[in-house]
């Protein structure tokens, strides 16, 4: 198999070109080790030979900036041993942006590697009246140039067909300054033999005198006498009035400038013009007009979220529901029925609940990105979040966060700087997500429902509200705490506007919701099982059983059901684990019930509201919610006060905003940020918060006599 | 905070400008050594939304000044300022026929000679 790498800049639709190579057999992975996306595919050549296509993330230059574009060249230099050294490097480029696009070019010439061009967004190009001599510009680069509109799937046959013939590359005929070439050449001179890098002498000198920091300069890097040699002849160079860094780069563009003025044609009336793009971000990111824009974008995104996504969810549920009672008919009672109605079917039921909210959200999300918008919110965000310690690029992780903090948390792999995607993946949790939804609606709905809905609706609100506050202020905190170093850069591209291509959108949509399945999905299910072992063992004894049937020998069938099923809840290791968390909660206004409930929380939130309905023995017949509330406020404590009380719902609801629950969620920050201490801190810190929050208002309501 | 920088090649904060005097090949890449403000130089987060301005120098440090140049901003690019962000910050840019936003902080360490 042929490994093929696809490469180049951010926004070149690299994407479209994979697609359309690969169409569905692709598969999304890991790099070992590090927390970047690893995309192949297969397609077939036209010589017959097989080829493993490779999606590497984008890159501006092979210098990298960031773990993305590390990984990128890491592969395209052959240095990352769980990928194949390239055999054939397509790199794809933007034609209606050449000349940035052609540096990385620059780079990829110098590796060696067979190479060729695909020119994408030709129709761009075209429409702002440039034409380009591709001949020229094959003569000029030494390797075949393929013109291809990727949306529209045009140009793949000459591209394959490239592909399959490419040659060896040669380096392009940069003029560096004399200065910069005598100060590497005399540098190259000097390296030792085993240099380990996997460039040739004079390259790898120019490299060492640009900083370049990838892994096969380690060894250089560490050698004391190379390390010398390399700062003296940067000083060497700065004497003559060259910075070896700047020298290297302007050299490039220089060739790049001569080039394109050869190659590329721009129709006079064109010329000056200011493009489409240029014109719609006058509204867009216009100070009133964007803002408004951009905050309806926003409204309609999360009506969607609610209102759209509801009835898919009571549909998918009715149907997993439907589908557990026909398997459980056709077994005995016994440990293995329970097992599957109980532990399987609720425990598939409480991942599959959310994805009708995440996949509408990153159906969103992707068609927003598709068109280019997303560039431009950070760019409207950036000033706002760079207050509280956050960025511009931070926004796109926690607008997701509020479907799910997991592919919020995995989104903040694109800020370059530590510190801010730091920040980003410890506050996104408090972004309330669609696992609290039912937790919200179950609080409000039981003790506010005498309430105006406008109460109820301003209530549900606060929640969300809370936990942005909550978010910015330890954003903040994090910030003035942690030592004042220069703040981080904000390079960002804006990408030409486009119409989102609806398969493609489709086709991330399913790519990040199965994905999410997968991560998120095996955890909760496992989590699930577990919860269930605990609430069904160790079993009454039969003395007992019987005893409450004896008791309730008036109710009906099914009730006296429901009240062997409390009954069993209580005595098994969940109940127990419930009285003995009861000191702990209890400061809170929380008893034993609803001590289980938040440890069932910690497999998934939502389970909190499936485990009250076993305990208030309402099972999950219709009607069960309404049933369950009112049992919920007919419950009395110890001293004949109610239980729940308006009061103890919004205890619970200030805990559930503030809490940090979700185990899947703690596993995700622990491989994004590829630590212990981080996730621990979150989890203690975050619960922490949740425990005092809860405490002050609960106390301080008491006090004012609620 | 870039922590895959190696400490021998931090060099620090390091102010190059660009001897605007001397011919347009021999230009390239060269640094003078004491910071010098010319009269009709100024920096990009100085200029107005509308204006044009060509690229006489970029400081900071090494890491930023890198992606900086490798995004186009050379010696005697030419930039049109297009707008501000609605709080100030961060701005727009056209340069070599695309699109870039910067903070303000990094619009300062580009030295601009205003056209």
């Amino acid at each position: 198999m042929l490994p093929v790498a696809l490469a180049g800049n951010p926004n070149c639709g690299k994407t479209s070109v994979f697609n359309a190579l690969t169409g569905l057999r692709q598969k999304v992975a890991n790099y070992p080790g590090i927390t970047v996306e690893r995309k192949t595919g297969h397609c077939r050549l036209p010589d017959g030979r097989e080829a493993e296509i490779i999606d590497l993330p984008g890159t501006y230059s092979l210098i990298a900036n960031s773990p993305d574009e590390r990984v990128a060249m890491e592969v395209l230099r052959g240095l990352r041993s769980d990928t194949p050294v390239p055999a054939v490097v397509v790199a794809v480029v933007d034609a209606s942006n050449l000349a940035r696009n052609l540096y990385l070019i620059s780079q990829l010439l110098e590796l060696g590697r067979p190479l060729v061009v695909a020119l994408n967004m030709m129709d761009i190009a075209e429409r702002r009246g440039q034409t380009i001599d591709i001949p020229a510009l094959e003569r000029a680069l030494g390797v075949a140039v393929c013109p291809v509109i990727a949306h529209k799937r045009q140009g793949f046959d000459r591209l394959l067909a490239a592909i399959a013939q490419a040659r060896q590359t040669t380096p392009p005929p940069v003029a560096f300054a004399a200065e910069l070439l005598a100060a590497s050449d005399e540098l190259a001179a000097s390296l030792p033999a085993d240099h380990g890098a996997s460039t040739p002498p004079a390259v790898t000198a120019r490299r060492l005198l640009m900083g370049d920091n990838a892994s096969d300069l380690e060894r250089l890097r560490h050698s004391e006498p190379v390390q010398a040699r390399v700062l003296a002849a940067i000083h060497r160079c700065e004497s003559q009035r060259i910075d070896p860094m700047q020298a290297d780069i302007e050299a490039r563009y220089r060739w790049i400038d001569a080039l394109v003025a050869q190659v590329v044609n721009t129709s006079p009336a064109q010329q000056g013009r200011h493009t489409l793009t240029e014109r719609v971000d006058g509204v867009l990111m216009h100070p009133v007009w964007g803002l408004a824009i951009f905050a309806a974008i926003m409204a309609t995104l999360f009506v969607a979220l609610f209102w759209l996504a509801e009835p898919l969810k009571e549909g998918l549920l009715a149907g997993i529901g439907w589908l557990g009672g026909m398997i459980a008919d056709q077994l005995n009672d016994g440990a293995l029925k329970a097992l599957i109605i109980d532990g399987v079917v609720n425990g598939v039921g409480s991942v599959v609940v959310f994805v009708p909210q995440i996949a509408l959200l990153f159906l969103f999300l992707a068609a927003l990105e598709d068109t280019g918008y997303l560039a431009r919110a950070a760019f409207l965000m950036d000033r706002l979040l760079a207050r509280v310690g956050l960025h511009g690029k931070s926004f796109i992780p926690l607008l997701s966060s509020f479907a799910c903090a997991i592919p919020g948390i995995m989104a903040a792999r694109t800020i370059d700087s530590w510190r801010e995607r730091l920040t980003t993946i410890l506050v996104a949790p408090f972004m309330s997500c669609s696992a609290r939804l039912p937790v919200y609606l179950l609080l409000i709905g039981a003790f506010f429902s005498t309430a105006h809905p406008v109460v109820r609706g301003a209530l549900m609100l606060g929640c969300y509200v809370l936990g942005i506050v909550a978010a910015a202020a330890i954003a903040w905190i994090g910030k003035r705490s942690m030592a004042a170093s220069t703040s981080a850069t904000f390079i960002l591209e804006m990408p030409t506007y486009k119409i989102p291509q609806g398969s493609e959108v489709l086709r991330q949509v399913w790519t990040n919701t199965t994905a999410f399945l997968t991560k998120a999905g095996t955890t909760i299910f496992c989590l699930c099982i577990l919860l269930w072992a605990l609430a069904y063992f160790p079993r009454l004894p039969e003395e007992r059983l019987t005893a409450l049937r004896v008791q309730h020998q008036e109710a009906t069938a099914d009730e006296q059901d429901l009240v062997l099923a409390a009954a069993q809840l209580e005595y098994s290791f969940a109940g127990r684990l419930g009285h003995t968390l009861e000191p702990v909660v209890a400061p809170l206004g929380y008893d034993w019930k609803m001590a289980i409930g938040l440890v069932g929380a910690f497999a998934a939130r939502e389970v909190f509201v499936s485990t009250m309905g076993i305990i208030y023995a309402t099972g999950d017949s219709d009607g069960g919610l309404e049933k369950m509330q009112e049992r919920m406020r007919a419950d009395r404590r110890a001293d004949g006060t109610p239980l729940w009380t308006p009061l103890v719902a919004i205890s619970l609801l200030v805990w559930f905003v503030l809490a940090m629950q979700c185990l899947s969620t703690v596993a995700i920050v622990w491989r994004e940020t590829n630590s212990w201490r981080w996730p621990l801190i979150q989890l203690v810190g975050m619960n922490a918060i949740a425990w005092i929050a809860a405490f002050i208002v609960f106390q301080g309501g008491r006090l004012l006599g609620y | 905070m870039d922590p895959h920088v190696p400490g021998a090649f931090r060099m620090g904060f390091a102010l190059y400008t660009i001897d605007n005097h001397s011919q347009q090949g021999h230009n390239e890449g060269m640094i003078a050594t004491s910071p010098v403000a010319r009269p009709t130089s100024t920096s990009l987060d100085r200029l107005a939304p509308g204006q044009h301005g060509r690229v006489t120098g970029i400081s900071g440090l090494p890491s930023t000044r890198r992606r900086l140049l490798e995004m186009g901003l050379g010696h005697g690019v030419e930039v049109e300022v297009l707008r501000r962000a609605p709080l100030g910050d961060p701005i727009e840019l056209g340069v070599r026929g695309y699109l870039l936003s910067l903070r303000l902080e990094q619009a300062a360490l580009i030295a601009i000679d205003p056209l």
